[in-house]
């Protein structure tokens, strides 16, 4: 049973016209509406209101601030067809990707190949540092502090 | 359901045999247009996922003009509207294929793309000032009907203007194109108890401008 506190409820969300309502709760506002001076008093007021919005969103409409739909749904039509028959853009050749590009096609890849790709990167990193640090001079011992340790030297 | 039209653009393709037929359904889907004017949301999106560009030209004239007056009511500027709701479109086409017709209704899926953007939109923008010619005047009217009138719709149109995003979509959403509570919930992905309580709250707000008593200063 829909309590005059819940209808006064409603018609201050939905307002005074009942096919905004929830549909299952129509009948029992309907219902109410017969045999409630209150629920009456409630749904005018709230009709009134309904009525002051519909003229202040008309007029707004009415002010040439809306634009002529065919027009502006001409220039959806053509603008869309424009936009998705356009080839998708292309890495230039010879241009290394971004490292933000880079960073998108991992995040677009499956987990597995996400994380194979990674490991390539990190195999191939000290791959690359193995065989290409040379061993410190033996009369510079700041140097050779300083410098990381060949990857072979890790298992030494 | 997926339809016959459906089920036969998306035939596996099985060795010579399968190659043939594929062939002789291109051949006939050239010759043949698709009924794209009688198709539904599912179908019409199936071709779009398949590379059908007039299958989503049907899907631009089927839901582009309730996008575009949901985004005009939000946005308050017509060339920024259509570019949301453009970008909402171009969106859709690319992600036609992950659209899942179990899991929602298109229409859903899409204005929520759009309601968002223009939600997002706005944050962005500060609202416009009400121009000038805002509320022009009937002559046929008598001086103190049109004083009257101008001030009501006046206030109300700018505190319109000023609600709340979120509000005042739900407000769009509900009483400018009569979408059910439920429907424009699903919409702003919310429960339809936070979309009743935003509608109360905006309504709140009008009946305070329209009953302020210094409300014609504004």
């Amino acid at each position: 049973m829909l309590t005059l506190k819940r209808f006064g409820t409603l018609a201050g969300s939905y307002g005074g016209d009942l096919q905004r309502w929830p549909r299952q709760l129509r009948d029992e506002a309907q219902a109410l509406l017969n045999v409630s001076a209150a629920a009456r008093a409630i749904f005018d007021d709230a009709r009134a209101l309904d009525d002051a919005i519909a003229a202040a969103s008309a007029l707004e409409g009415a002010t040439g601030r809306q634009p002529d739909e065919q027009a502006a749904l001409a220039r959806l039509r053509s603008g869309v067809a424009a936009r998705i028959s356009a080839p998708i853009a292309t890495r230039k050749p010879g241009r290394w990707p971004s490292l933000a590009e880079v960073f998108t096609r991992l995040r677009s890849m499956p987990f597995p190949a996400m994380g194979a790709a990674v490991a390539g990167a990190v195999l191939a990193g000290l791959l690359v540092g193995a065989i290409s640090v040379s061993e410190p001079a033996a009369d510079s011992v700041l140097a050779a502090l300083l410098q990381p340790a060949p990857i072979h030297r890790l298992w030494d | 359901m997926e339809s016959a039209a459906t089920a036969a653009i998306r035939l596996p393709l099985a060795g010579p045999a399968g190659a043939r037929n594929a062939a002789r359904q291109c051949k006939a889907q050239m010759t043949t247009p698709r009924p794209y004017g009688s198709a539904s949301d599912p179908e019409l999106v199936a071709w779009s996922a398949d590379g059908d560009r007039r299958a989503f030209d049907a899907i631009v004239v089927r839901h582009g003009p309730f996008a575009l007056r949901v985004a005009m009511r939000l946005l308050h500027d017509t060339a920024t509207a259509e570019d949301v709701v453009q970008e909402a479109l171009v969106r859709a086409w690319f992600q036609a294929r992950n659209f899942d017709p179990r899991r929602g209704r298109f229409t859903t899926w899409l204005y929520r793309i759009v309601v968002n953007r223009c939600i997002d939109q706005r944050r962005r923008i500060q609202p416009a000032p009400i121009p000038d010619d805002f509320d022009a005047v009937d002559p046929a009217m008598g001086p103190e009907v049109i004083m009257e009138r101008n001030q009501h719709c006046a206030a109300m149109a700018a505190a319109l203007r000023a609600l709340p995003v979120r509000q005042r979509a739900a407000m769009t959403l509900v009483y400018d194109e009569g979408l059910s509570g439920a429907e424009a919930a699903r919409i702003l992905g919310l429960s339809a108890k936070a979309v009743e309580r935003l509608l109360a709250r905006a309504r709140a707000v009008l009946r305070e401008r329209l009953q302020k008593p210094d409300w014609q200063e504004s």
